[in-house]
């Protein structure tokens, strides 16, 4: 049979760095290929969480990853432009076709500061919360962190006319902005699509740069999973990835994991047919139980 | 013989029924205040993801939406009037229900305490 294994790294509370996917990847394939079965493993790690490991495992090419202080309460005046300083100083050849891998900003400008860096498409890789974020109206990001911070409206509303604005002079469009992804990076998402780029998860472009689909669609089996498995977790970027892929190409998929909680409803529902908590023993046992 | 076709007009903005513009007519008189409009708002959040707010507002925002209904000014912000247009104030006074309640042609799901919807 084939296995395709697209696991979460271990990574648990205790001290440590954990293993990374690829190794606790490969340790779990090996337990199908010693019973002679076909095994493909494919390192997954969400934007911020292992992702440019991930990438450069896969593809020899490691993302532009800046490291960036957190948001602030100086996030609305915070500009992008130490990302351009960044860029001009890890990415001297230009942007172009390049991935950017950034999961939080300090800045909320839509990209303004940056903008002259940053030239042609790039990919901006980053947490699903963050993919899904418009920047202006009434489900983006200045109405919702406005809204949380208690921001006075007529503020919230004149903040968020000024990346209508930057919206517009970018794309034409002042209503470009409300589209999903746009909000991502601080608003970097907004200039990213303008130039013709995307803005996509970790497990997303990781699954699509290692053909996942038809990979996954040859599969009798595929196996994710993390460290600890409970109803948080459950919804954590690459297990939720991994399952949606199963799902779409209709292959079982099981979590093996050092330590579960879940029942066996919340998995079903979840869309997983199992989870296989190793506990102290090795995945033999596992490979086992799920071979045919 | 012609049929005639009356089209009715394209509503836009928020309408307020003659009940319901009635009903704000009092309460403003009842606070002595003319300078009051009604205010409309969408917010996130609620258990079908966006919720409503119906208050007495002095203030004006940049980019407002006003319509007036019987000498009742209604207005909503420029964030909220995208999930708005179409949408009908009335006033309820009956055994089942008492209050203002909205019907909104844009939401496709409400969640049974109608304070949200999606």
């Amino acid at each position: 049979m084939r296995v395709l294994v697209a696991t979460d790294s271990w990574r648990g509370p205790h001290a440590g760095a954990g293993l990374d996917s690829k190794t606790v990847g490969t340790a779990l394939a090996r337990a199908w290929a010693e019973l002679g079965d076909e095994v493909a493993v494919i390192p997954m790690g969400a934007a911020g969480q292992g992702f440019g490991r991930c990438l450069e495992q896969l593809t020899g090419v490691r993302p532009l990853c800046p490291e960036l202080p957190p948001a602030g309460s100086d996030r609305w005046s915070a500009s992008s432009r130490p990302l351009a300083d960044y860029l001009r100083e890890a990415a001297p050849a230009g942007t172009q076709g390049r991935v950017l891998e950034i999961a939080a900003t300090p800045w909320r400008d839509g990209g303004r500061g940056a903008c002259p860096a940053i030239e042609g498409p790039v990919t901006l890789v980053t947490t699903r919360q963050e993919s899904e974020r418009p920047l202006t109206g009434l489900r983006g990001l200045v109405s919702v962190e406005g809204r949380a911070e208690g921001m006075d409206p007529a503020r919230m509303l004149s903040l968020d006319q000024q990346l209508c604005d930057w919206a517009q002079q970018l794309t034409g469009r002042p209503d470009a902005g409300t589209a999903p992804g746009t909000g991502a990076a601080g608003g970097l998402g907004l200039l990213v699509s303008a130039l013709g780029g995307q803005v996509a998860t970790g497990p997303e472009f990781l699954m699509d740069a290692a053909g996942a689909e038809t990979t996954a669609a040859a599969a009798d089996l595929i196996v994710t999973g993390c460290q600890e498995l409970n109803m948080m977790t459950l919804e954590g970027e690459v297990v939720s990835a991994v399952t949606e892929l199963a799902g779409r190409v209709g292959v079982p998929v099981i979590a093996v994991t050092a330590t579960s909680s879940v029942s066996a409803r919340e998995l079903r529902e979840s869309g997983l047919e199992a989870a296989m908590p190793l506990g102290a023993s090795d995945a033999g046992p596992v490979a086992r139980t799920w071979h045919w | 013989m012609t049929d005639t076709l009356n089209e009715a007009p394209a509503v836009e903005g928020i309408v307020l029924t003659d009940a319901a513009a009635a009903k704000v007519r009092t309460l403003l008189d009842q606070e002595g205040r003319d300078d009051l409009a009604l205010r409309l708002a969408v917010q996130p959040g609620g258990c079908s993801g966006l919720r409503y707010q119906l208050f007495f507002d002095e203030r004006h925002l940049e980019g407002d939406v006003v319509r007036s209904w019987n000498g009742v000014d209604v207005v909503t912000d420029r964030m909220s009037a995208p999930y708005l247009t179409g949408a009908t104030i009335d006033f309820m006074d009956t055994i089942e229900k008492q209050g203002f309640t909205i019907d909104n042609p844009n939401a496709t799901s409400t969640c049974a305490c109608g304070d949200s919807f999606h």
